[in-house]
């Protein structure tokens, strides 16, 4: 591997790789493989599924990676990437069905929410209670909290207004609270 | 599973990156088919202002679809997903009604009509153009006081 690679951007290194490098992959691998098995991690229970999907998630950011813009972030892109896989795997074990259309997608909500992590939640709470929620609350609360996107990566994620990212966000939080008293 | 077992797959099973331009055709199909979308769309439209009595409501009901398809294609892309659906739903119906309005205007549907071309022939004897009754009222002589 080349000097220096491990301090090149995701995007300069992603560049590399549309190049037909296939070597600089390892370093973007190496950077999320945790980050996108913890994420899979809050969706599925079973290791050998996480490994399975992770491997999954990488193999088709790499068949893929001529789509990426290297002008955007990395990061929302793979975890668009993951975000796919893990809701497939949840709908082919039919543990929930997603929705495919949302009223909270349809019209502005006008109550921003902006609360910083740390403010007033706290991130073991979070974490315990978790899985009581479903999970259009859930993957919202994993990627702003654990994973710390902003709410334009997050709506890139998982391609919804920036403003449902905001009111999900709230109302997720509520219901963490309302569960821990 | 590390990032050199990954590595090894891709080498392994020959992984093949998909080319550049399979993507530039994905985009490039994309867009081609909101175009014949949005003109199937506009011609309804149109066509349902051209013949609004009796209301046609199939053309109605496929003008639906096609909009909803519509709206489906352009979530694609940024500027319409970070924004609720709502404001690009209203922009597609305000832009297809303007167009559809100029259409009217030009009386499109008319000259289409006495084309009687053959794809065209059944859906226009099946849904003439709309009639504007004349109001009938007698006009009657107010008499001066």
């Amino acid at each position: 591997m080349r000097m220096g690679l491990s301090d090149k951007k995701d995007e300069d290194i992603a560049k590399l790789v549309q190049s037909g490098e296939i070597e600089p992959f390892a370093v973007l691998v190496n950077r999320y493989d945790e980050k996108i098995k913890r994420y899979g991690r809050k969706f599925l229970s079973g290791k050998e599924d996480i490994e399975d999907i992770t491997q999954k998630v990488f193999i088709n950011a790499y068949k893929n990676i001529q789509s990426f813009d290297v002008k955007r972030k990395f990061s929302p892109w793979l975890y668009r990437i993951a975000h796919n896989e893990f809701i497939n795997e949840l709908k082919r074990k039919k543990r929930e069905p997603f929705k495919f259309f949302d009223l909270d997608v349809v019209f502005p909500h006008l109550l921003a929410y902006k609360e910083k992590y740390g403010q007033a939640t706290d991130r073991s709470i979070i974490n315990k209670n978790l899985d009581k929620l479903s999970n259009k609350y859930k993957e919202i609360i994993i990627l702003r909290y654990f994973e710390e996107l902003s709410y334009k990566e997050i709506s890139d994620v998982l391609e919804i207004p920036i403003s449902t990212v905001g009111i999900r966000l709230k109302r997720g939080i509520n219901k963490l609270r309302e569960i821990y008293g | 599973m590390d990032n050199k077992e990954i590595i090894e797959e891709i080498k392994k099973k020959e992984i093949k990156m998909r080319p550049r331009w399979h993507f530039i055709l994905r985009s490039i199909l994309i867009i081609a088919l909101g175009i014949i979308i949005s003109i199937i769309a506009l011609y309804l439209l149109s066509f349902i202002l051209f013949s609004f009595r009796p209301f046609p409501w199939l053309p109605f009901v496929f003008l639906l679809i096609f909009i909803i398809s519509l709206e489906y294609l352009l979530k694609e892309l940024k500027i319409v997903y970070r924004k609720p659906i709502i404001y690009s739903l209203l922009i597609i119906i305000f832009l297809l009604f303007m167009l559809g309005s100029v259409l009217n205007r030009v009386n499109f549907h008319e000259r289409m009509e006495r084309r009687n071309l053959p794809g065209t022939r059944q859906f226009y004897k099946r849904y003439p153009k709309r009639i504007i009754e004349k109001p009938n009222f007698e006009i009657k002589r107010i008499r001066r006081l």
